[in-house]
């Protein structure tokens, strides 16, 4: 009785697995495999156009409130490395850069979105906080030309 | 409209009673840390979005709409006025794209497609807002590919945390049945099957 008792609880599982299985299968439509992959497909071409537009040239940084220019960087004061604190809109914030990368480190705002980007330093990579009005933007320096801001000869 | 009015009470208090669901939901969310797990600036798992998504394919539009703003509204009031902007332009954008979903509902899309499409139009409202209010629209084209493969993630698992609901609710019928006045002050259900 037992065994058959067994055999049957098997079957029954079995049988909810395969339900499950079918049900899940049911469940989707044809219009959610299109949805997925028009999603999928343009987050990646986007992704891959700002890729290309960034190229791997020499990149600067820059701080802006409504378009209005607070901070730069060139590319060579990017890779030596250093601290700012800045007050926008009532919130301090903490900018630190290093090895050609700048990032916000700390921010008093409520959501820190900004601090969650994390470095960036390619090209068209941003950081941004909408209740500071910041944006921390990187630019391609264009091959050949030479920054202005940077030294024409450094001696060491 | 099946025997009752826009406003009747038992309308009031089932939105009233999603409403509080969906205050809870916001507010819960906020305490899991996802961008750990997930590391994309200002993901949300949306949770709220189940109560809207439930509201809308087992309710009345009208009643979904209301949820949602009163809820954007209590939200900004708590949060402050950024919160207010950006969870009304990504909340109602993904209203309007999941309202607009409804008809297909088991022909085309599931709960969990339309779920998708929700999150991905929440997303894109929200950085539109964000683009629009810094004047930077490179920030538009360097977050929304983020947040749309993040919303592919969250949009998905709130529809399969709404898709059990939806069909009981849509199953049962409870939403849609006329209420039977069985006396003075006092209202019930009518039992199944005469409604």
């Amino acid at each position: 009785m037992a065994a058959a008792g067994g055999e049957s609880a098997a079957a029954a599982v079995r049988a909810n697995r395969a339900a499950a299985r079918t049900g899940w299968r049911q469940w989707l439509r044809w219009g959610d495999f299109l949805l997925y992959g028009v999603i999928a497909g343009s987050a990646v071409l986007l992704l891959l156009i700002l890729a290309r537009q960034g190229g791997a040239a020499a990149a600067s940084a820059a701080l802006t409130r409504d378009g209005e220019v607070l901070m730069t960087w060139s590319a060579a004061e990017l890779a030596i490395g250093g601290a700012a604190e800045i007050d926008s809109n009532g919130y301090h914030y903490r900018l630190v850069w290093e090895k050609g990368r700048i990032r916000f480190a700390e921010a008093a705002c409520p959501d820190k979105v900004c601090v969650q980007s994390g470095w960036i330093s390619r090209p068209n990579q941003i950081a941004a906080c909408v209740p500071g009005r910041l944006v921390l933007k990187i630019s391609a320096t264009k091959p050949g030309l030479t920054d202005p801001s940077e030294p024409d000869v450094v001696v060491r | 409209m099946n025997g009752r009015s826009r406003f009747d009470l038992r309308t009031l208090v089932v939105d009233a009673i999603l409403l509080s669901l969906a205050l809870v939901l916001s507010i819960a969310e906020r305490w899991v840390p996802l961008e750990l797990i997930v590391p994309v600036p200002g993901i949300k798992l949306g949770l709220a979005n189940i109560v809207t998504l439930f509201a809308l394919l087992c309710l009345r539009p009208w009643d979904a709409l209301a949820i949602l703003v009163v809820r954007c509204l209590v939200m900004g009031a708590i949060a402050g006025p950024m919160t207010l902007l950006f969870s009304l332009s990504g909340g109602l954008l993904a209203f309007l794209v999941m309202w607009l979903q409804k008809p297909l509902l088991n022909k085309v899309f599931s709960v969990i497609g339309i779920s998708l499409a929700g999150a991905a139009a929440h997303n894109a409202g929200q950085v539109l807002v964000a683009g629009l209010v810094l004047s930077e629209p490179l920030l538009i084209v360097a977050y929304l590919p983020l947040l749309l493969l993040a919303g592919l993630l969250t949009g998905t698992l709130t529809g399969v945390a709404a898709a059990p609901v939806v069909r009981l609710g849509m199953e049962k019928g409870f939403w849609n049945r006329k209420l039977q006045n069985s006396g003075p002050g006092c209202a019930r259900i009518a039992p199944r099957g005469k409604a």
